[in-house]
């Protein structure tokens, strides 16, 4: 029987199995930023005057900031005049109208992935707005929502179809000038979706996004923006895998909900880019603003996110509870494996009376990864009879990991009730022991510790979520004991 | 730490240049701490460590030394537990005359350090956590408080207990502040001048000894204000020694407070330290252990209760750097008016200190609608086999134990105070000295009736 050590040793050592680059043309700006680049990325997708405006004064706001270095990660300092701000498909022009006009070698990128284009997209239930590095390149199942007045489609075509939309939100939850990498986003953003809810519509399917970032040197820059009206209540997917690669890329993300009176949003994210390799070399820098404003009263926004991938991830989706009696809740499983690194966690910012939000993060370092839980919980002298639970596990595997956890609460109303708990743990050997001797062998056993230590948070992924965390999980490490 | 162009450091300086001398095995080490300090400046609220401390109200005083002052026994005698061995600071200078050291244990002023016997053992370890050499990870960097310490300490006391020694009575450190009536300020108002001492102690515990040292922070006059203590305390355990320490610190509600207290543990050396804080209005302690030695352990507990517009932030830090040691925090708050507080504890775990178990707990009551309490109890773990938790928790009293109480006849008022000492009397029933004890509960009492019901 082969010992535990040697189990993780083969797991860990499994290669990324979503590594491939797909060849497609592309419209490329030259490396660089400048107001000029702006301006072209801009006219490149025909925006009106206030958003060239909008990105400009966001780009100025930049040029004054000083990268952040407070988060608990090492990393090559980012040279941001190397790096391509805007690439689309060729196709941009005159885009597709079926899949048939789709180009083969896409199509077969989706295949690899498993994205349910086609037939499959009706069986799973899914529509898809697949982003293919910048540009939508397909966007399914439009007619089927917009019966109902739902709005999902890609950032771009929102500015040329709902401006008034896109000019009433955009900015509002994440200010343009909100730190470094937010302003660099609003300044450079090339595409993202966006989902408009209208009042009272509970929206009939998941609607999900699937991030690939593919061409070498292009940052990636989403903007996302989620609205959804009274009443209304919709659930979001985002699954990202990425080809592999050498260079370290830069992914700098915004993602804004508002949720008005009575609405849901539930936001889930599965995160499986390129780690980069044993050494460290390559994989994503996955800096991200995550914010939800819980705008009305009794509104509810869920943040649940499964992190496996990435070099380094520095992200911290966050709600407002603004509205009196709103919700907020964040699940999160962050995994870091040979030199990954994670500093991830939440901010819950409790400004209107019963507020209540539940952090539950679990974070898994095994290797030479370093896992770290950055959390705030913030209760406003408002906030009358707010609540807050908190629980951040870690589970350490091998003796060259770390796991680290800096939570920040801050009281000002006495009325509160604020839990804050944390441990960290190994799989113990006793553990394995017991499931040996009832005929699981080790890597079984190893894999159904790790999964019930992240139970609380895959129950709250979607159906079709939950079996791609655990199958990731699974690659990224099921061995457990150092 | 990083460097910040912080508020001018000159002040402090130029008290340097201006102090009166010291004994002569110290000098290099001084000169060498105040460098450091002028390096690392002020902090400013932009340091990570010194965020939620805002040091305005203090640096825009002017510092002046603390007067030299002879004090009545009167003056003392709320102060001092009968039949303990004490030593006696007065503004940061001996008093010899109402010191009483104790026989067993080498004792010793700072000012008066010869060479020979104790000298060498205080001259080795003296200032060693500020300076490097046995300090915390060097992320931990220089405490700029603590190196302004070692830099301007007047007078100070050494405590070096024998290898094997057992020493049954309790040594009592009083730290007495009388500023002049000139530097008081008017009540209410941040001071245009201070009057600063900076208490220094050094115990060193020998391999096996036994020995608890209380430290008493106070003012002679209760309303005095307008000054500032920044002490510095750093404690040796050697080999298997058992060493308790109770902080005691009832300054006067408006002075300042910055202390620095560093304890390093050989192996299966065990350091027990409570820190008990009703004084001050602006209260700072920075707390280090360090778990150097196979088998150590420390306990760092604490309890505040503070009211009116007092600020109190207590930053921990434990280091485990060796296997099979063990720590434990318990601090608990008790915060009423406008008073605000600020835990900050981190549990540092080294790769190689492997059976590590260590637990640090947080707890706070907020009595009144504009307190505020800020926690973030922090854990870097860079060893897999170990048990680290921490819990944090803030609330204001169980509505339904009130209740309870008042079904059973007992006023709110009454049942309030009932169920506040309740939360707060675990730390203090922790002193096994009966005398300590009693002072704390009736200090307890006394800081609930005082602000309980404002």
């Amino acid at each position: 029987m082969p010992t535990a050590a040697d189990t993780i040793g083969a797991l860990t050592e499994r290669d990324y199995e979503y590594g491939f680059v797909t060849d497609v043309e592309q419209d490329t700006a030259p490396p660089g930023l400048s107001e000029e680049i702006i301006a072209f990325i801009s006219a490149k997708k025909n925006e009106p005057q206030w958003l060239l405006d909008w990105r400009l004064a966001a780009y100025r706001g930049w040029l004054k900031m000083v990268e952040p270095t407070w988060a608990n990660v090492r990393y090559e300092p980012i040279d941001y005049q190397s790096i391509c701000y805007y690439a689309a498909p060729k196709s941009d022009d005159d885009r597709p109208k079926s899949l048939d006009e789709i180009d083969p070698e896409i199509l077969a990128t989706y295949e690899k992935l498993g994205i349910p284009l086609k037939e499959q997209e009706m069986l799973a239930g899914v529509a898809v707005d697949a982003v293919f590095d910048s540009v939508s390149v397909a966007t399914t199942f439009r007619e089927k929502l917009a019966e109902l007045g739902v709005i999902f489609c890609s950032f771009s075509e929102a500015v040329q179809d709902h401006p008034e939309l896109v000019r009433k939100y955009l900015g509002t939850v994440v200010p343009r000038r909100d730190n470094f990498f937010a302003a660099l986003n609003s300044a450079v953003f090339s595409d993202g979706s966006f989902v408009y809810i209208p009042k009272g519509v509970r929206c009939p399917m998941e609607l999900s996004t699937y991030f690939r970032i593919n061409a070498m040197n292009t940052g990636q820059f989403e903007r996302t923006l989620i609205i959804a009206e009274e009443g209304s209540y919709v659930s979001y997917l985002e699954g990202c895998t990425a080809p592999m690669r050498d260079e370290n890329q830069l992914h700098a993300a915004v993602v804004e909900l508002i949720a008005h009176e009575d609405a849901q949003i539930k936001y889930s994210t599965v995160q499986n880019w390129y780690p980069g390799d044993k050494e460290g070399v390559g994989g994503i820098y996955n800096f991200v603003t995550k914010r939800g404003l819980c705008e009305g009263r009794r509104s509810k926004i869920s943040w649940t996110q499964v992190e496996t991938g990435s070099a380094v991830t520095w992200k911290y989706p966050s709600c407002i509870l603004r509205g009196d009696d709103s919700v907020g809740e964040f699940y999160s499983v962050a995994v870091s494996n040979n030199r990954q690194q994670a500093d991830t966690g939440t901010k819950m910012i409790h400004v209107g009376k019963r507020t209540s939000s539940t952090i539950i993060s679990k974070g898994i370092s095994a290797g030479e990864g370093q896992n770290t839980y950055r959390g705030s919980v913030r209760i406003l002298r408002s906030a009358e009879d707010a609540r807050n639970f908190s629980q951040c596990d870690s589970m350490l595997i091998g003796d060259r990991c770390g796991a680290h956890t800096f939570p920040y609460i801050d009281v000002a109303n006495p009325s509160a009730q604020m839990e804050h708990e944390a441990s960290t743990s190994k799989i113990g050997e006793d553990q394995i022991f017991y499931c040996n001797q009832r005929g699981i062998d080790t890597e079984d056993a190893v894999s159904m510790i790790v999964n019930g230590f992240c139970k609380e948070v895959f129950r709250e992924l979607p159906m079709e979520f939950a079996v791609e965390a655990q199958k990731l999980l699974e690659v990224s490490l099921e061995g457990s004991v150092g | 730490m990083s460097v910040s162009r912080g508020p001018s450091t000159a002040p402090y300086l130029d008290l340097y240049a201006r102090r009166g001398g010291e004994a002569e095995v110290l000098r290099t080490r001084r000169q060498e701490a105040i460098e450091r300090f002028e390096a690392a400046g002020f902090p400013t609220v932009r340091d990570e460590e010194w965020r939620q401390t805002n040091l305005g109200s203090l640096l825009r005083a002017a510092p002046g030394a603390a007067s030299a002052r002879t004090i009545q026994d009167r003056e003392l005698a709320p102060f001092l537990y009968a039949d303990c061995p004490r030593m006696v600071f007065v503004n940061g200078r001996y008093a010899p005359e109402a010191s009483s050291p104790p026989r067993q244990v080498e004792a010793v002023a700072l000012a008066e350090l010869g060479a020979g016997g104790a000298a060498e053992a205080v001259v080795e370890h003296l200032g060693a956590s500020v300076n490097g050499s046995a300090s915390c990870s060097a992320d931990a960097g220089v405490h700029p408080f603590a190196a302004l310490n070692t830099g301007l300490f007047e007078d100070g006391a050494a405590i070096v207990i024998p290898d094997g020694a057992i020493v049954e009575q309790p040594l009592q450190v009083l730290w007495l502040s009388s500023p002049a009536a000139g530097a008081q300020a008017a009540r209410g108002k941040a001071p245009a001048a201070v009057e600063v001492s900076f208490p220094r102690l050094l115990v060193i515990a020998g391999e096996n000894s036994q020995a608890s040292v209380i430290e008493t922070f106070a003012a002679a006059d209760p309303g005095a204000g307008g000054y500032f203590v920044c002490p510095a305390a750093e404690f040796v355990c050697g080999a298997g020694s058992v060493l308790h320490h109770t902080r005691l610190q009832a300054d006067a509600t408006d002075a300042f407070h910055l202390g620095f207290q560093h304890a390093q543990l050989e192996r299966s050396a065990s350091f027990d330290s409570s820190s008990l804080a009703f004084g001050g209005g602006l209260v700072r302690n920075d707390t280090m252990g360090l778990l150097d030695g196979e088998g150590s352990h420390c306990t760092l507990d604490g309890l505040y209760v503070v009211a009116g517009s007092q600020f109190v932030d207590n930053h921990m830090r434990v280091e485990h750097r060796q296997p099979h040691t063990t720590s434990h925090q318990l601090y608990k708050g008790v915060l009423d008016d406008r008073a605000r507080s600020v835990f900050n504890g981190r549990i540092y775990v080294h790769q190689a200190a492997q059976k590590t178990d260590a637990k640090q707990t947080n707890r706070n009551l907020l009595l009144s609608k504009s307190a505020l309490a800020n926690s973030n109890p922090q854990l870097e773990i860079f060893a897999d086999d170990v048990r680290c938790t921490h819990g944090s928790t803030i609330g204001r009293l169980d509505e339904d134990a009130l209740f309870y109480l008042r079904a059973r006849g007992i006023g709110r008022e009454q049942a309030h105070g009932m169920l506040v000492y309740a939360f707060a009397r675990e730390l203090v029933e922790k002193a096994s000295f009966e005398p300590l004890r009693q002072d704390l509960e009736e200090r307890l009492l006394a800081s609930l009736n005082g602000g309980g019901d404002g």
